[in-house]
């Protein structure tokens, strides 16, 4: 069952920009990473979802729900940290999350107490008083508190020191481990590396690509290292070759598409050793961000 | 109920600040009342006509009216309005300023219920500060022994304001859900509000017709026609009344509609 399905969500301002025919899915139970540079539409899709913007067309469910007509019930069962979190800064954390927990009509206070203990946050202290890492922490238990089936995520760590980033991330893990779903926007590509399941990319307010990590990391290009036994093939001719560069026996370059017509060259050689790596998730979203390569 | 709380706290520092100054306004002027009106109406009756009649006074109102209509109504119906024009700017536009609007409607509250909070406490806290206002003022006028008999049509001046108060906030209220800008907003409403008091003083000392006065909302309830007549004009009263029930109206559905960007 998916917990977030949108079908050509369309919400663009005057400016022109926002998104445009959006469709996304994101499974029960798994952590979707969103991706994007900076005004690709990430956060106009994801207030969308949560009924702070009205759609200009398409259809979006949350959990089942009708996120365009029935917000309110969409924000029940949804736990929001957005990308630069403000509390009532005249009230301490603990006010701030007591009052989101009684409108929401949750009595049960020992997730809360857990999830401060764990995130190590003193919240009897005003929130004007708190460091931005601090006040990120309270932001982060305030969607979490209620035990929601569907946690979105607007870049949560930033504002977090290493240590809780990783301990964050742990949460997460943990969180999708009780089958819990997590949507959540990052830069960071390392982070979303270790813990999504499966990302989508958006660019110019549209999604260039949706699918898992290792299939997007495959469907992209290799890495090759190759060392030859007496004479080198020359592969540069090999459609989606680039980056050669060849030392003495060996060869590296960089190979967009199907491996085959490579194999067969080579094999024309004596192949000694060969390497063919993924490349790390940053080069696969650059080539996103930057068009090289397209998208499903 | 904890939405109303909540915004009700949140103003709770403010409104003490805007009651601590408006105490010692009220009470520096109930404190030179009797001086003021001691010599009967010599003092007012001395000076231009053009004053008098920027004062609200009527020819015949005993001292102490004119100086109540003269004199503290207007200075307490001006603290009034600016308050009620800071409470609307807080109640949406600086929440969006501040962003705490992102925490508040993540939650699961409709529109509706958040503006009618907001609008609870404008009603609320205008009418505590305009009671405690002429509840202070009346206080000590009857302290000093310079009202003796009833009251009612002292009281009626508190309602009178208070109605003006509220229908500036809701007017305030509904245009303020195009402003996101909390400091653009008060420099915008302050400002309006000051060019309209001034109109209004000029209009005043010109004798301009009173349908001509009406375009500014410091005509309503006129304390001077309050104090004369013993009762509050029954088409102000009704003006104020609608004002405040199409903006607050009209309010919810622009609220509604309102696109809350990042």
């Amino acid at each position: 069952m998916l917990a977030i399905q949108v079908e050509g969500l369309t919400r663009l301002y005057r400016n022109g920009r926002g998104i445009r025919q959006v469709d996304l899915a994101a499974a029960q139970g798994s952590v979707y990473g969103f991706l994007g540079p900076n005004g690709a539409g990430k956060t106009t899709l994801i207030r969308t979802l949560l009924g702070f913007l009205k759609p200009q067309a398409g259809q979006a469910t949350v959990l089942g729900v009708d996120a365009i007509h029935r917000s309110r019930e969409v924000r029940q069962q949804v736990g929001y940290l957005p990308s630069d979190p403000a509390l009532y800064d005249f009230l301490s954390g603990r006010d701030n999350l007591e009052f989101a927990l009684r409108m929401r009509g949750t009595s049960d206070r020992t997730r809360l107490k857990a999830l401060a203990d764990r995130l190590d946050v003193d919240l009897g202290r005003r929130v004007k008083a708190l460091s931005r890492g601090n006040k990120q922490k309270v932001a982060i238990i305030a969607a979490l508190a209620h035990d929601p089936d569907l946690v979105i995520l607007d870049e949560p760590t930033s504002g977090l020191d290493p240590l809780m980033q990783e301990a964050f991330l742990d949460l997460i893990r943990e969180e999708r481990e009780r089958g819990k779903t997590i949507f959540m926007s990052s830069h960071i590509m390392s982070e979303v590396e270790a813990v999504c399941d499966r990302v989508g990319v958006i660019k110019d307010g549209q999604m260039v690509a949706q699918d898992s990590v290792m299939n997007l990391k495959k469907q992209r290009v290799k890495y090759i290292r190759a060392e030859f036994a007496g004479v080198v093939p020359d592969l540069r001719s090999l459609p989606g070759v680039t980056d050669w560069q060849a030392a003495g026996s060996q060869v590296r370059f960089t190979l967009a598409g199907s491996l085959d017509p490579m194999l067969t060259e080579m094999a024309k050689g004596q192949v000694v050793d060969l390497t063919v790596a993924d490349p790390p998730l940053e080069e696969v979203f650059r080539q996103f961000y930057e068009g090289a390569g397209g998208g499903r | 109920m904890t939405l109303f709380w909540q915004h009700f706290r949140a103003q709770l520092t403010g409104l003490l600040i805007w009651l601590a100054s408006g105490i010692v306004l009220a009470l520096a002027l109930t404190r030179t009342a009797r001086a003021a009106a001691g010599g009967g109406m010599g003092l007012f009756q001395s000076l231009p006509v053009s004053i008098q009649r920027l004062m609200g006074l009527r020819p015949g109102m005993s001292a102490l009216d004119g100086y109540v209509a003269g004199k503290i109504a207007p200075s307490v119906v001006l603290l009034l309005v600016l308050y009620a024009v800071v409470l609307a700017l807080s109640a949406i536009t600086r929440e969006v300023d501040r962003r705490t609007i992102d925490f508040l409607l993540s939650l699961p509250v409709g529109r509706r219920q958040v503006l009618l909070s907001r609008g609870a406490v404008l009603f609320v806290n205008t009418g505590l500060m305009a009671a405690i206002l002429w509840g202070v003022s009346i206080w000590d006028l009857q302290n000093q022994g310079l009202i003796t008999g009833a009251t009612g049509r002292y009281w009626l001046l508190f309602l009178g304001q208070w109605l003006l108060a509220l229908a500036v906030g809701s007017l305030t209220l509904l245009f303020s859900l195009w402003i996101d800008d909390y400091s653009l907003g008060i420099k915008l409403f302050l400002g309006l509000l000051s060019a309209l008091y001034f109109i209004e003083m000029v209009l005043k000392v010109v004798g301009a017709d009173r349908w001509v006065r009406l375009l500014s909302p410091f005509s309503y309830a006129d304390p001077a026609t309050i104090l004369a007549e013993g009762r509050l004009p029954a088409g102000d009263a009704v003006v104020l009344v609608a004002v405040i029930a199409l903006a607050l109206a009209a309010s919810l559905t622009a609220f509604d509609r309102k696109q809350i960007t990042a």
